[in-house]
């Protein structure tokens, strides 16, 4: 290490750099800003292919065939990359780096709102306890147990049309997302309030806010990394299942949920694979860099993520 | 050693305070406790586990989880800590009366440098900016013996030793320059050769600062050393309360007579040391009469008093601080060490 880094030498750093130096936290950082970065520069990278996520093709499909497209494996070719949608004849390259930055958007959206909320409730629970701590605990347990995903898909058909789809989703996911970082910050910061040092803090003055923002917070921040990086690819694989299953986001959306939904019907008529197949990598590429990098940062801050009691 | 002074207002004035821990199968801590502590000198409170002596300092700075319910009083700066407002306490905490904790590695926050833990406690209380606090931070880490301060001042507890994170921690206590420094075990986590500097660091401290240094132990070697005035706890109340020749030299309760033949001593090193028969007392479980009878030796002499009349603190040879709750009486001087 370089002489500027030599300063440091914080537990956060220190953990990070931990991060830094293992396999894993390398090769996930590196497949999941890969992946990003596709997602963010979608329109510049369609452009380059000299294709449009909304453009039907109908020459390149074949009516004759049930919408199926010309060509090999989805009609891949110099010009579209990965083939054509069948049936529409949208560019699928076009279509998956859009749906990329689709999913990515809601899923990032969506995390921070839950982990925001799931870090507020937990550490309150945790420091305060007494009724409080016990009646959000019931609260908290029920949520566990609530069948969530019957749930999302009623409250996805009952929510009017005039909300965007993709707000609905987010807020959605954010809604039910929150529960398990709740027990898990819940139970580290039980742990750190039995410490000398939260003590030490109250004797020397310092009023409960400051107790929560200078004292817990950032002996919690290890943990909260890694609860970012671990939920986002679940939430990310939740909010395509909602719409593999058809109630997340409209059909016609560039997404990688909508787009695994639609290929799979395509895929058992017949067609080629090439629709499940791209859409599918895109998606695993950002489940897996995010995971890998999750367990590396776990590994660096020795988070326990069973919330064993 | 210095004539007590009872004529200066006591920095910390505890009345009749007494701790319950609630639940199912009550229990009292510390039972009617009146003690006071002035500013320059030092009180050690003496006792074994579970004697009370921790939770008394507690109490003191009302830092006692909800599930205690203190009464009595303990008077810092004119304000009655047991019944003021915690908006009342918080002002007070740091800037009257301050705490070291045993274990220093626990007591600092792993995320936070030194110098940002420091100067946020002196920011607490004073309203000056983040560079004259650091400042301060400086020279308080300077004045508690860390050598180099302008450089350490910016490291992580874990990049201290153990004597030094002590010194950190007393650092932050006394950065407002309190009137009450409590000290819980500040030697014990230590190792025999930092111990003493430690101590020599609070002594000089309450010398310079003029603060009222209270000192919970268990090792009565530190007492003889640091203290000027003693009060030995057992099950929850003091026993026997004075000037440290008072108690070393007049020992009047059969408790502390037993601690001080449980302790080492090199003048006679060939001496087998004397363990106390027995279970230690508790609130939990106290015996009637005085709750040493059950391991006391001397109960035998003085006959059924002790089984079923509670002493009380009364005057005994030596400095008009010394007392003892006895029923050994006052004319009677137990044997010498």
């Amino acid at each position: 290490m370089t002489a500027a880094v030599a300063r440091a030498r914080s537990p956060l750093s220190l953990a990070l750099r931990r991060t830094a130096r293992s396999f894993g936290g390398r090769l996930g950082a590196a497949i999941l800003l890969l992946v990003l970065l596709a997602g963010l520069c979608a329109p510049l990278l369609a452009a380059l292919e000299g294709q449009d996520p909304h453009a039907f093709n109908g020459d390149l499909v074949d009516g004759n065939n049930g919408g199926n497209p010309f060509g090999s494996f989805g009609g891949v070719s110099g010009t579209h990359w990965f083939g054509v949608e069948p049936g529409t004849g949208r560019d699928l390259f076009a279509l998956v780096v859009y749906g990329i930055r689709t999913t990515v958007i809601i899923a990032i959206a969506a995390t921070v709102i839950s982990v925001i909320i799931g870090a507020t409730i937990g550490m309150a629970m945790g420091y305060l306890g007494g009724w409080f701590e016990a009646v959000l605990g019931r609260f908290v347990d029920f949520m566990f147990g609530f069948p969530t995903l019957l749930f999302l898909i009623a409250l996805q058909l009952i929510v009017p049309s005039s909300i965007p789809k993709p707000v609905v989703l987010t807020v959605v996911l954010a809604a039910f997302g929150w529960v398990s970082t709740a027990r898990l910050i819940h139970t580290q910061t039980r742990q750190l309030a039995a410490r000398e040092f939260i003590d030490a803090a109250r004797a020397s003055g310092t009023p409960l806010r400051r107790v929560f923002v200078s004292e817990l917070l950032p002996n919690l921040v290890g943990t909260l990394a890694v609860v970012v990086a671990l939920s986002f690819p679940a939430t990310v694989a939740v909010s395509a299942g909602l719409s593999f299953l058809g109630v997340g986001l409209d059909p016609s959306s560039p997404d990688l949920g909508v787009l695994i939904g639609q290929s799979i019907t395509w895929t058992y008529t017949g067609a080629d694979a090439g629709y499940l197949i791209f859409p599918s990598i895109a998606l695993l590429l950002i489940i897996l860099g995010a995971t890998l990098l999750g367990d590396a940062l776990r590994d660096a801050f020795d988070v326990r993520t069973e919330s064993g009691r | 050693m210095a004539e007590p002074r009872t004529s200066v207002e006591p920095a910390l004035r505890l009345r009749d305070l007494t701790v319950t821990f609630g639940g199912a199968h009550p229990v009292r801590a510390v039972d009617g406790v009146d003690l006071d502590v002035h500013p320059g000198r030092v009180l050690a409170i003496v006792g074994e586990s579970g004697s009370g002596k921790s939770a008394t300092a507690l109490a003191s700075i009302g830092l006692l989880p909800g599930s205690a319910e203190v009464t009595g009083s303990a008077t810092v700066a004119g304000v009655d800590l047991v019944t003021a407002a915690e908006s009342q306490r918080v002002p007070l905490r740091g800037s009257s009366i301050a705490m070291v904790f045993q274990d220093a590695l626990a007591a600092l926050n792993p995320y936070r440098t030194i110098g940002r833990q420091i100067s946020d406690a002196y920011r607490l209380h004073h309203r000056v900016d983040k560079t004259a606090a650091r400042k301060r931070a400086v020279e308080v880490l300077d004045r508690v013996g860390i050598r180099d301060p302008e450089r350490r001042v910016d490291d992580y507890p874990h990049e201290f030793s153990g004597g030094m994170r002590q010194r950190a921690m007393i650092a932050t206590a006394i950065v407002n320059n309190p009137t009450v420094l409590i000290a819980d075990e500040p030697t014990t986590a230590l190792d025999v050769t930092v111990q003493q500097q430690v101590l020599d660091l609070l002594t000089g401290l309450t010398d310079d600062l003029g603060m009222a240094l209270v000192l919970i132990t268990h090792d009565l070697g530190v007492v003889a050393e640091t203290a000027d005035d003693i009060a030995v706890m057992y099950a929850g109340r003091i026993v026997e309360t004075g000037t440290v020749l008072d108690v070393f030299d007049h020992t009047a309760h059969p408790y502390t007579r037993a601690l001080l033949q449980a302790t080492p001593n090199l003048d006679a090193p060939s001496r087998r040391l004397a363990a106390i028969p027995g279970v230690p007392a508790s609130g939990a479980n106290r015996p009637t009469g005085c709750a040493f009878h059950p391991r006391c030796p001397f109960a035998e002499q003085v006959g059924e008093a002790c089984q079923t009349v509670d002493p009380h603190l009364t005057p005994r040879p030596g400095s008009a601080l010394h007392r003892a709750a006895c029923h050994f009486t006052a004319e009677q001087e137990l044997p010498h060490v």
